[in-house]
């Protein structure tokens, strides 16, 4: 009898002095959290165990081993999502060879030690969306990442996330037809006009549906494609004038395809099709490319109120930095799209909890909950007060930025 | 008695005539050495060797030497096994940017290096005097899969035998540089697309007649080794994938920021062949060798040559020493890790009973920048003696 007294006062002791510090924690005390899934907190505090958030709300007991990261004055939202993010990749990002490459993984070529990263995390994204870049018709398959880790293996959180489709005029670039002059490289080729893009696509969903019964299909290209046809992979598709966005839509009628739009500039032409198809765009980058000459400026105007007007009519939208941290960045998109008429709480979801949902990585990440990453920004005041700043980045419950 | 004499003095000059300047012909000699670097089994002071028909029959300070034998008196020098150069492109042209790859075609698995190499190039001659005995004669970085590297000896003045191995591999390139504009690939994801869909064909290639997959089928089931181009962080976390994948019995090439993933290189038992360190290198990147042989990582030196000057193999496992790398490491990264690196260690790499005789004859401590080569020996014959002034 004695013994197992003795022996469960010292059970209770271990569980007391040393199981707490196992697991590191970390507690949050913040002015004013906005957990964007549920109403705001005044005077909360955030408990982070392992990477997660293990609890949220006010009059918390913080334990008494947890490292305290005092915000007291600050505001907490989570970590931003970066949709149309820039590309921390090495080399180019198009594969040239051909126009057609749904086996590209973009994820291949993560670099870890980029110096985008760096300033990624500085704007207060913890999570991005990488996808191929915009000079083929089918350009392959996107990531999605956070910005941390040493191999390309430990920054992803979900590969294959969606297959990038570039409708405008992008792909045509470089591309010349061989007419008299000898074929001398592969830059001899379709498509040299808009009508050769959409063929293109089509023939290619075409093909794959051909396929579709044959198991298993030799081709790898063909393969991917008829994932795609299947709705196991969604479609990122840029498009960014409204001829082009309603070209899209035609071509997902007929093969019955899942759409998310990206760039999508003059999508208020067309925000009421959207809205009844409940197609989900990304808005960004919101800057004039002045590099840009001729057919491939088309669209690249900055329409700011476009996120409002979408937004108003029920389309679901999210707002990114496009690849320019450096002119505009994320939060910045968003207090501009407020000022142009949209919502504030649609703008803060805008760029978390939405483009959360539509990269389908809304269980770990894009809002404040128990359970989820523990992926914090701390801001200096208002998030949609141009003078605020990111003051404090913490990532899977570790400080990344100061 | 003075015509026995002068016999005895004719036959002896005539043997040493024949060791030094013809050395064709097979036979004994002993070597009396002030210290023998072995390698495998530490450093003999005063010591013996004996040469037999090109092969090392005896090492140690206690050596019966045979009666009528030439005595080699090299009493106050140091002698270290032949080097070997685990990565070089000597030989092949003096334009070499258009020798080393086929940049045509991005997939050259089924073309031979050795095909390209003159074995009476200037280069051959210039490695001699900087004791190099064996190089693995490779494509270059700017395919991703540049062809058959070779092992061969560089005492090419005898019509054969210098062919240690006509293939010894296969040599794939996930570095930035086997990008090209105007031919597949042009972009990272799309190389590494290239390189698994190569080897996905080559898994399941059964017969015919396609010599590209018949080689990189052997890869895949890990009888050929595959040299990997990697230098970067990304770049060497993308071979390891590549290599898990499809189980290859590998070797990373260049792996200069490795260090930083050591522990995962080192876990995998991935030896790796180290790009030459320079004089003019940060002190950063000069720190990295030793980082990583101190986390396990088994590691043998490469001249690049003749991107970098052959003389810098010796003086990278000098620099590598010089900043934190274990010397025993560093003497081994010259010739018993390359040589077990290329698959020629039970020939070469350390100066012990039944290998060949390549050796090489210091002045001095052999990582020692000040000491020099006085002379290269190869199967037993001089290849190469420093000339007085």
């Amino acid at each position: 009898m004695r013994i197992y007294v003795i022996l469960l006062t010292f059970l209770l002791l271990v569980t007391v002095f040393i199981a707490p510090g196992w697991a590191e924690v970390t507690a949050v005390k913040a002015g004013r959290i906005l957990t964007i899934s549920g109403e705001p907190i005044t005077d909360g505090v955030i408990l982070i165990e392992d990477g997660k958030i293990a609890d949220i709300g006010t009059g918390i007991e913080i334990p008494e081993n947890a490292t305290v990261i005092d915000a007291g004055k600050s505001v907490v939202m989570p970590g931003f999502v970066d949709a149309s993010a820039v590309q921390p990749v090495r080399g180019d990002l198009n594969e040239q060879s051909s126009e057609i490459t749904p086996t590209l993984r973009i994820s291949d070529a993560l670099d870890p030690q980029s110096k985008v990263i760096k300033r990624v995390v500085q704007t207060g994204v913890t999570t991005l969306f990488i996808s191929p870049g915009r000079q083929n018709v089918i350009s392959g398959l996107g990531v999605v990442v956070k910005p941390t880790g040493n191999i390309p293996q430990q920054m992803i959180i979900k590969d294959e996330a969606a297959l990038t489709v570039v409708m405008d005029m992008d792909p045509t670039q470089g591309n010349r037809i061989p007419r008299r002059e000898p074929a001398v490289n592969f830059y001899y080729r379709r498509p040299g006009t808009r009508m050769a893009i959409i063929w293109m696509l089509r023939k290619s969903f075409f093909d794959a549906q051909q396929q579709a019964d044959t198991e298993p299909i030799s081709d790898p290209n063909l393969a991917i494609l008829s994932e795609v046809l299947k709705d196991e992979i969604p479609i990122h598709v840029n498009a960014r004038r409204a001829i082009v966005i309603r070209a899209a839509l035609k071509v997902a009628d007929e093969y019955g395809l899942k759409l998310i739009f990206q760039e999508c500039t003059e999508g208020y032409r067309v925000a009421e099709q959207l809205a009844e198809r409940k197609i989900p765009v990304v808005l960004g980058p919101f800057y004039y490319y002045p590099g840009s000459i001729g057919q491939y400026r088309e669209g690249r105007q900055v329409n700011w109120n476009n996120a409002g007007i979408l937004a108003e009519v029920g389309v679901k939208v999210a707002l990114g930095s496009g690849g320019q941290p450096d002119t505009i960045d994320i939060l910045t998109a968003a207090t501009f799209a407020v000022r142009h008429g949209m919502d504030r709480d649609e703008a803060l979801k805008a760029i978390t909890i939405t483009p959360a949902e539509i990269l389908g990585v809304a269980e770990r990440v894009g809002s404040l909950e128990k359970g989820k990453d523990a992926d914090i920004v701390v801001l200096s005041g208002d998030p949609l007060d141009v003078t605020t700043r990111v003051e404090k980045v913490i990532l899977n419950g570790k400080t990344v930025y100061q | 008695m003075i015509k026995k004499r002068f016999l005895s003095f004719l036959i002896v000059l005539s043997i040493s005539l024949c060791l030094t300047s013809f050395g064709n012909e097979p036979q004994v000699i002993a070597i009396r050495a002030g210290k023998i670097w072995t390698v495998t089994d530490g450093v003999i002071t005063d010591g013996i060797i004996i040469v037999d028909n090109g092969k090392i029959r005896a090492v140690g300070q206690e050596v019966d030497v045979p009666e009528g034998v030439n005595i080699l008196d090299m009493s106050d020098k140091n002698i270290i096994p032949g080097i070997i150069d685990a990565h070089c492109h000597i030989g092949l042209s003096l334009d070499i940017f258009s020798e080393m790859d086929e940049t045509v075609a991005a997939i050259a698995a089924d073309m031979l290096i050795l095909d390209a190499f003159n074995p009476h190039s200037k280069d051959v001659k210039k490695a001699l005097s900087s004791g190099v005995t064996t190089v693995m004669l490779a494509p270059g970085y700017r395919n991703p899969v540049g062809g058959q590297p070779a092992v061969v000896k560089l005492d090419t003045s005898k019509a054969n035998d210098w062919v240690l191995k006509r293939s010894a591999g296969v040599e794939f390139s996930l570095m930035n540089q086997a990008l090209m504009f105007d031919r597949e690939p042009t972009s990272r994801a799309g190389l590494i697309e290239l390189v698994k869909e190569q080897l996905n064909e080559a898994k399941v290639y059964q017969e015919g007649f396609n010599p590209r997959l018949e080689v990189l089928n052997r890869v895949v089931d890990a009888n050929l080794p595959a040299y990997i181009w990697a230098h970067t962080v990304d770049e060497i976390a993308s071979a390891m994938a590549i290599i898990d994948q499809y189980n290859l019995n590998a070797v990373l090439v260049a792996a200069g920021q490795g260090d930083e993933i050591a522990d995962m290189i080192a876990k995998r038992d991935l030896p790796v062949i180290y790009p030459p360190l320079l004089l003019s290198s940060k002190d950063k990147d000069l720190k990295r060798v030793g980082k990583m042989a101190g986390s396990g990582v088994k590691l043998a030196f490469a001249s690049l040559a003749p991107r970098t000057d052959l003389n810098d193999l010796r003086t990278s496992a000098i620099l590598a020493v010089k900043y934190g790398l274990d010397k025993e490491a560093a003497l081994k990264g010259l010739t018993i890790n390359a040589a077990e690196i290329l698959g020629v260690a039970d020939r070469l790499g350390s100066i012990s009973e039944g290998k060949d005789a390549d050796l090489v004859i210091l002045n001095g401590d052999p990582l020692q920048p000040a000491s020099s080569i006085e002379m290269v020996i190869i199967n037993g014959n001089i290849v190469y003696q420093r000339l007085e002034e």
